[in-house]
This record gives C-alpha cells, sequence and structure tokens, in this order.
C-alpha cells in the first residue's frame, strides 16, 4: 500500500523535466539543514498521503537549472523495525525514480551512519555521500579522508559543515556532475556463503526489478519482515539454514554482522585515525615506551620539570616588567594621587596607595611567571604525562618509603601546599599519607615564589633561574629526607605496591587547560591578594607607633612596636647572616608565618614607609602617562633581549634583560631597592632558604591538622622552624667561613649535633610506637 | 634483560609475560585493600590482560580492557596467571 | 574485526557488561555497541537490566570518586541512586 503512495508520490515530486533528488540519512545529522541550504525558502511541507509522517520538498536553483529536492524522513535503517518513517523512506527509495539520493552522514560518527550507506546502496540509485560535520570530527582529534572513503565506497564524497555551508560549493559542483553522469552503484555483493542463497531466495520473490526483489530478500532473511506466503517462507527457511551451515551463524546474524563489519572497515578507510583508539593507543604505546623506560624515565620527568619552570620564568619575565610598571602606576601613583586630589590627609593616602596599592602591586608583578607556571602544569595534568611520572619516580620514591603517587600532590603543591596536603588523601596506605603530607610544607608554592622572584631580581638577575630552580631543588630534598628520616624512624615500615590508571596521550585542549590555570591563578589572586593587603595596612601603620614614656603614640620607625619586637628577635637569625639594622626582614618572617605571601608585602610595607615622604611628592605630581608608556616599551625590550639570548640554552637571559629594563625605567620598586641594601647574596640566599623550609602558612598549617591531627603538625611546624634555621645557618656560616672560623665552625657543629639529636628522638618515638603495638597484639592473643 | 632470568621460573606469574603477550588472569594474591584496588581496574581473576610495558625494574604496564594500568613491581609478582602455550603455538608454526 | 561478533564473544565472555564497559574494551564507538547490543536484543540473545551504581567497588566503579568508600557516600548522599543499564547473555556458552 505504501509502495502505491510512494509510487504516486514519486510521479507528483516531479514536474516537468526537473531532476528529483532526495536527501537520506539519520536523524539528527544536519539533513534539513542540508535540505534548507539547497532549496532555501522554495520548500513545502505536508504529511505523506496515509500516515503522520512529515513531508517535506522543495526547489533548488543548481547552476541555473531547477529541481526536486525531497527530505526523506530521517531513519537509523532502511530494513526494519523503523516504523511508519521507515516505511516510506524504505518505499520511496525503491519505487520512486529519483535521479540521485544524497546520503548525508555525520563525520564524527561515521561507522554508525554507514550502516545506511550500505542499506542505501542496496537500492541501486545513483548516490552522493555528505560527510557533515567534518569541523566536529577535527575537533574530537579525527582526519576526515573523503577521498578515501570515496575510493571505499566508489561513489562521490563531499566533505562539509552544512551549518556553516562550508563545502557547499563543492557538493553543487558533485550534485551536477552526478546529475550529468550519474555514478554507477554496485550493489553489494555478499561472500557466496551468503550471496548464493540470496539469489535462491530472491527468485521466489514478487517484485519488479532485481534491486527490490534483492532488498526484500534480505529483510525476510534478517528476519525483520514476515514472509506472505507458505512457499515463500519455506524458501526464506532453507537459505537461512544453507547460511547457517556455510557460516556457522544463524542467517539473521551472519547478514547483520557482514553488514557491521564492512561499516566498521569502511569507517576506517574514511577516516584517518578511523579507529582512533587504535591509532591513538599505538602513539600512546611509543611515547610510552620512551618516559617509561628504566633509564630515561626520572631523567625526563626532571628534565620536563625543569623546561616548564624555566620557561615560566623567561617568558613571564617578558611581561614582568609591564604587570609590574603599570599595576605600580595606577595602584600605588594613580591611587595616591585620586586621593590627594581628594584632599584626604597626607597619612591616609599613604596607607592607602603605599600599603595596599604596594601589596597589590607586587601580587599583580608576578601574575606573568605564575600564570605561566599554572598553563605548564594544567599542560602536564591534561596531556596525560602526569600519571607517567608518578610510575617512573615510582622506584625512586618507594627506596624512600613513598608511594609514587605521593609525587602528584608534590606536584600541586608547587602551586599551593594547601590542596597538595589534602591532596595526599589519593594515597591509599595511612603510612604513605602521613609521610606525604608531612612533605608537602617543603615544596616551594607560589606565594614563596614571589620572595623568590623579589630576591632573584635584585641578587641573582644573571643566574636567576638557576638559584630559583635551586630553592625548588632544595624543598624536593628536604621532603624526600624528610620522608626517608621519618619513615626509617618514627613511622617504620613499607610503601604499598603501586597501581596506577595510565590514561591515553591526548592533545591537551587549549580552553581547558587555560581554564584550569586561570582557576589556580584566581585563588591565589584572590586569597593573597587579599591577605597582602590586609596585612600591608597593618605593617605600614605598625611601624608608625610605639611606646613611648606617656604610653602608645606615633614615633618614628626606630622606635615603632615592629621595629621593638623585630630588633629582639634579630640576634636569633644573625647565624644565619641577618644583621641588626635589617629587622625589616625578621618583620617579614615573623608576618610569613601567617602566611608566606605576606613576607614581601611586610617587606614592602615597611620599605614603602621609610620611602613615603619621596612618595608623597610622586602622588603630588605623577606622571601616569609617561609610566605608562615606559611600561609597554618593556614588553619589546623584554622579548628582544630573550631572542638575542636565545642561544643561551637555559633560556634564562631574560633576567638580565628584565634588569636593563628596571635600570632604563629607573628601578621604581622602592622595596626591592631596599632589599639590596639590606642583604649580601649569599645572606640573601640564606633567607630565602629560610623562607622555603619554615612554617607553612596559617592555611596550610590548618590542612595539616585536618589530615594528621594536631601533633604531628605540631611536630610540622617546629621540624620545618628547625630545619630552616639550621640550614640557613649552615649555608651562611659556610659561606664565611673564612672570616671567623671559629664561631663558624661552632654554629655548623651546633646545627649537626642538634639534627642527630632528633634522629635519635624520632627513633625513640618509633620504637615506643612499635612497643606499643606489639604489646596490642600479644593482648588480643591472650 | 637480566631481569628476566628468574621469569622461567614462574611461567605462572605475570612476571614471566614478555612485552606484547597476552594471558588469562588466574588469581590476585595480596592484600584484601590490593586484592580491591586491582579489581575496581578490572584486574580479576578470568580477564584477558596484554603486557604493554616491562616487566623491568620499575614494574609493568598493562592493558586490561581499553585501559592502561601501571603497576608496581611488587605488585606484578602477585598477579598469577594462565601460563600462554607459548611451545604449542610455535610447534604449530614450524608444521 | 567484526563488531557484531567481538561483541558478542566478549559480553558472552562476561555474561553481564555496560555498553561503555563493551565499547572500552574493544576500542569501538558506544554507539556501535549499542546498535549491536539492539540486534542481539531482538535476537533474543541479551537482555538488558538495570544496575544500581554505588553499590560498592563492583565491575564498573572505575570512578574519579576516589575510592569505594567515597562512591558509597557520594551515591547515598545523593537523591536518587544513579543506575546504569547493563546487558546480560542469555545465549549458550
Amino acid at each position: 500500500m505504501s509502495d502505491i503512495m510512494a509510487k504516486a508520490l514519486a510521479a507528483g515530486a516531479r514536474s516537468g523535466d526537473m531532476p528529483v533528488i532526495a536527501i537520506a540519512g539519520n536523524p539528527n545529522c544536519g539533513k534539513t539543514t542540508l535540505f534548507n541550504l539547497l532549496t532555501g525558502a522554495r520548500q513545502k511541507v505536508g504529511n505523506w498521503p496515509g500516515v503522520t509522517v512529515e513531508y517535506r520538498s522543495g526547489t533548488a536553483r543548481i547552476d541555473g537549472r531547477k529541481m526536486s529536492v525531497v527530505d526523506l524522513p530521517g531513519v537509523y535503517s532502511l530494513l526494519g523495525g523503523g516504523g511508519a518513517d521507515q516505511d516510506v523512506a524504505r518505499s520511496y527509495l525503491l519505487h520512486s525514480d529519483a535521479d540521485l539520493v544524497i546520503n548525508i552522514v555525520d563525520a564524527a560518527n561515521l561507522e554508525r551512519h554507514l550502516s545506511m550507506t550500505f542499506e542505501l546502496m542496496q537500492t541501486g540509485k545513483p548516490l552522493v555521500v555528505v560527510m557533515n560535520m567534518v569541523d566536529e570530527a577535527e575537533a574530537m582529534g579525527l582526519l576526515p579522508n573523503p577521498e578515501g572513503l570515496a575510493e571505499a565506497l566508489g561513489v562521490p564524497v563531499v566533505p562539509m559543515v552544512a551549518r556553516t555551508g562550508r563545502g557547499f560549493g563543492q557538493l553543487v559542483e558533485t550534485i551536477v556532475a552526478a546529475l550529468r553522469e550519474p555514478p554507477v552503484v554496485h550493489t553489494h555483493v555478499f561472500e557466496p556463503a551468503i550471496e548464493n542463497p540470496l539469489r535462491n531466495l530472491r527468485a521466489h520473490l514478487p517484485g519488479e526489478s532485481y534491486v527490490q526483489k534483492r532488498f526484500e530478500a534480505l529483510r525476510l532473511i534478517e528476519d525483520v519482515t514476515e514472509p506472505q506466503t507458505s512457499e515463500i517462507a519455506n524458501a526464506v527457511a532453507e537459505a537461512a539454514a544453507s547460511i547457517r551451515a556455510m557460516t556457522g551463524e544463524a542467517a539473521a546474524d551472519a547478514v547483520a554482522g557482514h553488514r557491521f563489519g564492512w561499516a566498521h572497515d569502511t569507517a576506517r578507510r574514511g577516516m584517518g585515525f578511523g579507529d582512533r583508539k587504535g591509532a591513538g593507543r599505538h602513539m600512546t604505546d611509543v611515547i610510552d615506551r620512551v618516559v617509561l623506560s628504566d633509564w630515561l624515565g626520572v631523567p625526563i620527568f626532571l628534565a620536563v620539570l625543569y623546561a616548564v619552570f624555566v620557561v615560566s620564568f623567561s617568558g613571564g619575565n617578558i611581561f614582568l616588567d609591564l604587570f609590574d610598571q603599570v599595576s605600580a602606576t595606577l595602584l600605588i601613583d594613580g591611587v595616591g594621587h585620586l586621593l590627594h586630589v581628594l584632599g584626604l590627609p597626607d597619612w591616609l593616602v599613604a596607607v592607602t596607595a603605599g600599603g595596599v596599592g604596594g601589596g597589590l602591586n607586587l601580587v599583580f608583578t608576578f601574575v606573568p611567571p605564575i600564570g605561566l607556571t599554572f598553563v605548564f602544569l594544567a599542560l602536564l595534568e591534561d596531556s596525560g604525562y602526569m600519571a607517567r611520572a608518578a610510575y617512573a619516580m615510582d622506584r625512586l620514591m618507594r627506596k624512600m618509603g613513598l608511594p609514587g603517587n605521593a609525587l602528584v600532590p608534590m606536584i600541586v603543591g608547587f602551586g599551593c601546599n594547601v590542596p597538595a596536603i589534602m591532596g595526599s588523601r589519593i594515597i591509599e596506605d595511612p603510612r604513605g599519607r602521613l609521610l606525604t603530607v608531612l612533605m608537602q610544607p617543603f615544596m616551594s608554592c607560589s606565594a614563596r615564589l614571589t620572595i623568590y622572584m623579589a630576591f632573584a631580581v635584585v641578587f641573582f638577575r644573571e643566574s636567576g633561574g638557576q638559584v630559583v630552580f635551586a630553592l625548588y631543588v632544595l624543598g624536593i630534598v628536604v621532603a624526600f629526607l624528610t620522608a626517608l628520616l621519618i619513615g626509617r624512624t618514627a613511622v617504620r615500615g613499607e610503601a604499598m605496591p603501586f597501581v596506577m590508571e595510565l590514561p591515553p596521550y591526548r592533545l591537551p585542549s587549549l580552553r581547558s587547560v587555560l581554564l584550569q590555570a586561570w582557576q589556580r591563578l584566581k585563588v591565589f589572586l584572590m586569597r593573597v591578594g587579599r591577605v597582602i593587603a590586609a596585612i600591608g595596612i597593618v605593617l605600614f601603620i605598625l611601624p608608625g607607633i610605639g611606646w613611648t614614656g606617656s604610653g602608645i603614640a606615633t614615633t618614628d620607625i626606630e622606635h615603632s612596636f615592629l621595629a621593638e619586637g623585630s630588633k629582639a628577635l634579630t640576634p636569633l637569625f644573625t647565624p644565619m647572616g641577618i644583621e641588626k639594622d635589617n629587622w625589616p626582614a625578621v618583620s617579614g618572617l615573623i608576618a610569613g608565618a601567617a602566611a608566606k605571601e605576606i613576607v614581601i608585602g611586610a617587606l614592602n610595607g615597611i620599605y614603602q614607609r621609610q620611602d613615603s615622604a619621596d612618595q608623597m611628592a610622586r602622588y603630588r605630581d605623577p606622571d601616569l602617562l609617561g609610566q605608562l608608556v615606559a611600561a609597554l616599551q618593556t614588553v619589546p625590550d623584554n622579548a628582544v633581549a630573550l631572542v638575542t639570548t636565545f642561544g643561551d640554552p637555559l633560556g634564562l637571559a631574560a633576567f638580565e634583560s628584565s634588569e636593563a629594563a628596571t635600570e632604563a625605567s629607573g628601578a621604581s620598586n622602592a622595596t626591592l631597592k631596599a632589599i639590596a641594601e639590606g642583604f649580601t647574596p649569599l645572606s640573601a640566599f640564606a633567607y630565602l632558604v629560610f623562607v622555603l623550609l619554615y612554617v607553612p602558612c596559617a592555611a596550610a598549617m590548618g590542612a595539616l591538622k585536618r589530615e594528621v591531627g594536631w601533633g604531628w603538625m605540631g611536630f610540622s611546624v617546629a621540624y620545618g622552624v628547625g630545619l630552616g634555621w639550621g640550614a640557613a645557618t649552615l649555608i651562611y656560616q659556610t659561606g664565611t667561613f673564612a672570616a671567623h672560623p671559629q664561631s663558624s665552625a661552632l654554629w655548623i657543629a651546633g646545627v649537626l649535633g642538634a639534627f642527630g639529636l632528633l634522629i635519635v628522638g624520632l627513633r625513640l618515638i618509633g620504637d615506643r610506637t612499635v612497643a606499643r603495638a606489639r604489646l596490642r597484639l600479644a593482648e588480643q592473643r591472650t | 634483560m637480566y631481569e628476566r632470568r628468574d621469569d622461567f621460573l614462574d611461567p605462572f606469574s605475570l612476571v614471566g609475560l614478555r612485552t606484547g603477550e597476552s594471558a588469562h588472569v588466574s588469581e590476585v594474591a595480596g592484600g584484601r585493600a590490593m586484592v580491591q584496588r586491582l579489581a575496581m581496574l578490572g584486574i580479576r581473576p578470568g580477564v584477558l590482560v596484554t603486557l604493554l610495558h616491562g616487566p623491568g625494574r620499575r614494574g609493568a604496564v598493562l592493558r586490561v580492557g581499553g585501559a592502561r594500568v601501571a603497576l608496581g613491581r611488587g605488585v606484578i609478582e602477585h598477579i598469577k596467571i594462565v601460563p600462554q602455550a607459548r611451545s604449542t603455538v610455535q610447534e604449530m608454526a614450524a608444521q | 574485526m567484526n563488531p557484531l561478533f567481538a561483541v558478542r564473544d566478549l559480553l558472552r565472555q562476561r555474561q553481564i557488561a555496560t555498553s561503555g564497559q563493551l565499547a572500552t574494551e574493544l576500542s569501538l564507538a558506544t554507539e556501535i555497541v549499542d546498535d549491536v547490543l539492539a540486534h542481539w536484543q531482538r535476537r533474543g540473545m541479551v537482555e538488558s537490566e538495570v544496575v544500581e551504581t554505588g553499590r560498592g567497588c563492583g565491575i564498573g566503579s572505575r570512578s574519579s570518586c576516589g575510592g569505594c568508600n567515597g562512591c558509597d557516600i557520594a551515591a547515598k548522599a545523593g537523591p536518587s541512586s544513579p543506575s546504569i543499564s547493563a546487558y546480560r547473555w542469555l545465549g549458550t556458552h
């Protein structure tokens, strides 16, 4: 019945000598979009007679010729099980005299859509395949190969993005050519085990044409339609038995299996990476062979880590001066000038611009290198390398009694210790987790980086990258030694074996990488910026009040609370090279116990205050525009300096180039200038080592308490301070040994002796724990 | 490779497998937590695994289904396999 | 490879699996596996059944929520336990 209806329709669609083009394909693959593209507004919409299936047809003008275009209902198959939509589409394709069928397939889902192409080819109609949405396939990392597909199918294939009209020109040309010389479609020939019984069955079927009878035979064999007569039923049973005997599969499965296999193979020819997981898997195996190899695994990981930091710093330094000078111009001078113009008293102007503005300026200054570091870390995570690094490092980590995945929190710890401490939960074994948590405070977080950078810019211009890298490595070494020390003494045992899934390598998506990096940078900016600004005010004021004979009153810095307190503590730090005059450095450390990012903020507050008379003159009469122009100029200058010294394999030239830039702009940063006066390179390095090792920030302490309890948190704090002091003293005293050999020798011996005592103490704790465990075990037995 | 020396002694362990070879897991030994962890990653008795990397000093990388799982040296020794009839295959190939 | 028979053989070996698992193991698109399973379902060799997730650390819980307990808690805490449909092989071995 529907056959008759379709015949009527086919006749109706053809008016005059207009060629008829039918569009066929699965639902939701852009079929209607393509139809609209071809016909524009010249459409009529109705129902196919007798059924509630939408009928859409229209007129297209192609190459000056009018053609009738029919949009067939979207179906997954023509064979059966698809209801009225499918009956309409099948009847139309088998009985109409359409001149050309356009089969639209989703490139991103080629294999599935080719099932339909297979069935369309059984109708024998001239066929053109439109490979739609190639952009999405490309975005998925696939390489659509329309030529390969055309060769496999024997019909023209047009790659398109119907949504945007991409490829429409080629489609028009292909249609014109196909109408002039219709592509011959070879109805697929099965293997003889299927084809011969199929031919026998066909002979028993009614129908007008070879393709109609063959198509019906396929439907009967696949068991999707009922035989009309008992004679046909017998013939079907006979053919099915024959196929079963020859293939070993039920006839329906053999025929369907052939179709699935054909689509699978054809899709591979039509798509570079057609079996995309297979191709990707091969790549992954090749990369893994190198990255995970016994000898190269660890060096590669260290090289990757080194490259990440060097590139971040060098690249970041191109923009460092820009961020520094622009934010200084706007936040310090600009805000200062604005408040001055508004008529606020000088002290308030100084506090806001110098304290808050100056603090924020320091945060912004370090956005380029820190942001780039985050980008590279996100790249490593997204690419799938991070898990390999854990595996490559496992053997080494195991020697220190740690599980290999302890490395993951450590790498996170480069960003911030807090998520690293919390992230240690991925380690299941409680002992490994405790050790990993205790290691985290020694990872150089981004807050510490600001301090390193400030000092590196002043003291280690030429070798800034190496000094910062050395500090990172020192942190890692201390972390490992800590794990080794505690794991061999207080909490003895073996690490749990390594088990981890390795994700396949993939090209990281720019969007996801930038998003991840931005999330981390935002935490840094919001949390750190707020703290630095707030503490900046306090520390800007504290140096201004003190205890005088008549009670608390404003005073000069030399007699302020901060000065008195810091001066009282400074002798403790003299062994590591902090002289009495440099008490602001001690103030910075005191503040840094709350958050390490404040160290620089504190220094900034104090130094800016010392400098405030000079600053007020600039607030009154600033040259904002000139400063901004000068700031912009630093970018090409730094970039050129970086490029011209690119021969330096370590890529550390940026430190030199930004020196030139800073000189040119007249050393705008008062804090950096003050740092230069208070330290020698050696004492600066010792100070940085202390900053690296002593107390983690308040937030990290909170996280420590949550993960391992008060006891271990207390230990971590005391251990960090002691270790920091000891290490900084060792460095300074060794460096100045020649000047005062006797006292240096005493200090060094003292530090080493104290460390020995610590080891003995930890062993005793471990012994007690072991003894207690034995006791408990013995009690359980009795 | 020298670490293969003991491999032939234990054809029933994953350590005895060579890169590229596949075998069915017959038993996963070790602590409860480890057995459970391995099961979560698809390494259970009856499952076909393919050795992608190793076994070396670090351990081995297995393909389990579509996933890659890296296992430390200590783990692979605890995974028993149904030994491959390698010699039979070679004999058949020779005939 | 023939997806129709590859999926069948794997499911026959596993007895029960989700289409995602089968797709991953065979490196096939999930859509293809779904189509194949639809064929076997129509042929009466496979039936689908609903599996509660968050039920311990069984076959399919290779999840990102870190360990069995994490998943359990997450599943219990949620308004409704998410469930997935798995396929069971009905045919002979």
